[in-house]
């Protein structure tokens, strides 16, 4: 036997093995890790500021810490900028030209900055998964909906991604509704089904920070219910910041809240102080209703 | 917007209503605090009934309040401030259905014991301790209305107050029952007096402790001294 093409067999195998061993990792929900230490940050943002193309600056100077593996929640008014910072964090506004972001988004332990040019917007959102107010299913199979991020990520091999569209689905708390009709249009689910396969979808990659804006304002009180506790479970594996109009879910769900006003990051603190005594009188009055 | 007002004119309405039933509440057993130390004091059957009858208004406007503060929190869910002032005023009409118990047992003892009165020396102590006590409760509902820690910290100091005439009536008594232990029952009952209304002036300092965390948004801390008598 030729050692070198022996030598040569054994590299193609190995390639082989190696690809599919790659593949799975990335396709693996990552591992429960350890209770968050304290306060530990998965993410910050460092005097950061957003324009829009026409020069209108939406956000001003944001100082905000995002915690590993908690949940926060972005309150404000309408046009306070809370939807803006959050597609910000995932460089949705780099699909318009013009836009410009200033300052920094960290991403830690890492310390890259999302927002800076050396950062792939493509690869950003593979990190950073975003979920929609409206479900907005890809018109395709279920399977197809939550196996595309993974295709993006240049996951081939079907059963590696048999595996992570069930582990996928199972995270989001569907796969028992979904699990025999994998290849059923994503249309005919019902709405809160519709949004937790996009809650798969987006968790497939298997992101560092799952961003939701306003995921339940369509959504009635039983499946609000189900999504408000599945961010719950989710909130053990997966960093979590969630923009809504809702409160009594912000109140409910996160573990800190940012109340905006007019693109100022007005008042950050725990969920429990912010609700029951915030420290800003802008905050007061919004949460208690007397500010329009 | 400028004012204070909220955005839904109900909740203002709701929370207006609730502060007026309040000080009702307030009101009612400040006056039954008055009424029952007057009974005793004139040994007056009549008046302490209509003392103990009195305390059926408190229960029900106990009762009425508590219902009136879950139908705020079940509809408008208010937090912070809203949350706080709420939640204080169901704490608080607790202790003033407590503060009418005392005022009703002080008014049965008139009726179960014929000659309950005591003697004209020692009518003014009580006199005054019942004025105190009585003030205690108004400035205290006073400051849960107005939100006004000032008034709250008044109210905590005069617990001192009634804390020493409570423990001078005490020292009195003890100094009778040596010298006329045949009026024995008399001091006792004098004793049970006191100390029904200097639990009534704990009760409004307990209402002031909540006005301190509906004010600051954080509990007021250690408020007594401690050497409460009795």
């Amino acid at each position: 036997m030729n050692n070198d093409n022996m030598t040569a067999e054994k590299t193609d195998a190995e390639i082989e093995k190696t690809r599919l061993h790659d593949e799975r990792e990335a396709a693996m929900p990552p591992p429960i890790k350890p209770a968050a230490e304290r306060d530990a940050l998965r993410a910050r943002l460092e005097d950061f500021s957003f324009f829009y193309a026409d020069g209108f600056q939406a956000i001003k100077n944001v100082d905000m810490p995002i915690l590993d593996r908690k949940v926060t929640s972005i309150i404000g008014p309408s046009g306070c900028g809370k939807s803006t910072l959050l597609r910000s964090l995932n460089r949705m506004h780099d699909l318009y030209p013009g836009n410009r972001y200033e300052g920094r988004v960290i991403l830690e332990p890492e310390g890259e900055n999302l927002i800076g040019p050396e950062s792939d917007p493509t690869l950003v959102r593979l990190r950073i998964g975003m979920v929609f107010q409206k479900p907005n299913p890809f018109p395709k199979s279920i399977y197809e909906n939550v196996a595309a991020g993974l295709r993006v990520r240049g996951i081939k091999n079907r059963q590696v991604i048999d595996e992570a569209v069930e582990s996928a689905l199972r995270r989001a708390a569907v796969w028992d509704e979904t699990k025999d009709k994998l290849n059923g249009s994503a249309s005919d689910l019902s709405g809160g089904q519709q949004q937790r396969l996009c809650i798969a979808r987006a968790l497939a990659p298997n992101p560092e920070i799952l961003l939701l804006d306003e995921p339940t304002s369509a959504l009635d009180p039983i499946a609000t219910a189900k999504v408000e506790d599945l961010v719950q479970e989710l909130s053990d594996s997966v960093t979590i910041v969630i923009v809504t109009h809702n409160m009594q879910q912000a109140a409910r769900i996160s573990h800190r809240t940012a109340f905006m006003y007019i693109g100022e990051l007005i008042e950050f603190g725990e969920t429990n102080q912010i609700f029951t005594n915030p420290r800003h009188p802008r905050t007061e009055n919004y949460i208690t209703g007397r500010y329009g | 917007m400028t004012d204070n007002s909220h955005l839904l004119k109900s909740f203002d309405a709701s929370l207006e209503g609730l502060l007026m039933a309040f000080k009702r509440m307030g009101d009612l057993a400040s006056e039954n605090c008055a009424v029952a130390t007057r009974a005793y004091l004139a040994a007056d059957d009549s008046l302490a009934l209509e003392a103990v009858n009195r305390d059926l208004d408190i229960d029900e406007a106990f009762e009425q309040l508590r219902a009136d503060c879950f139908d705020i929190l079940l509809r408008f869910q208010p937090v912070a401030k809203d949350l706080r002032l709420v939640m204080g005023i169901e704490h608080a009409v607790g202790d003033l259905e407590r503060a009418g118990d005392h005022a009703k047992n002080i008014a049965r003892r008139v009726i179960s014991i014929p000659d309950a009165a005591i003697a004209n020396g020692d009518a003014h102590a009580v006199e005054e301790l019942s004025g105190i006590v009585s003030k205690a409760i108004d400035l205290s509902v006073t400051a849960m209305i107005e939100r006004s820690a000032a008034d709250a910290k008044r109210v905590i100091a005069s617990d001192a107050k009634i804390d020493a005439h409570n423990e001078a009536i005490f020292d009195a008594a003890m100094v009778a029952l040596r010298k006329h232990p045949k009026d024995a029952h008399k001091h006792v009952q004098r004793l049970f007096v006191a100390k029904g209304l200097e639990r009534i002036g704990d009760h409004a300092t307990n209402i002031a402790e909540e006005v301190l965390f509906l004010t600051r948004g954080m509990p007021p801390g250690a408020t007594r001294t401690g050497q409460d008598f009795g």
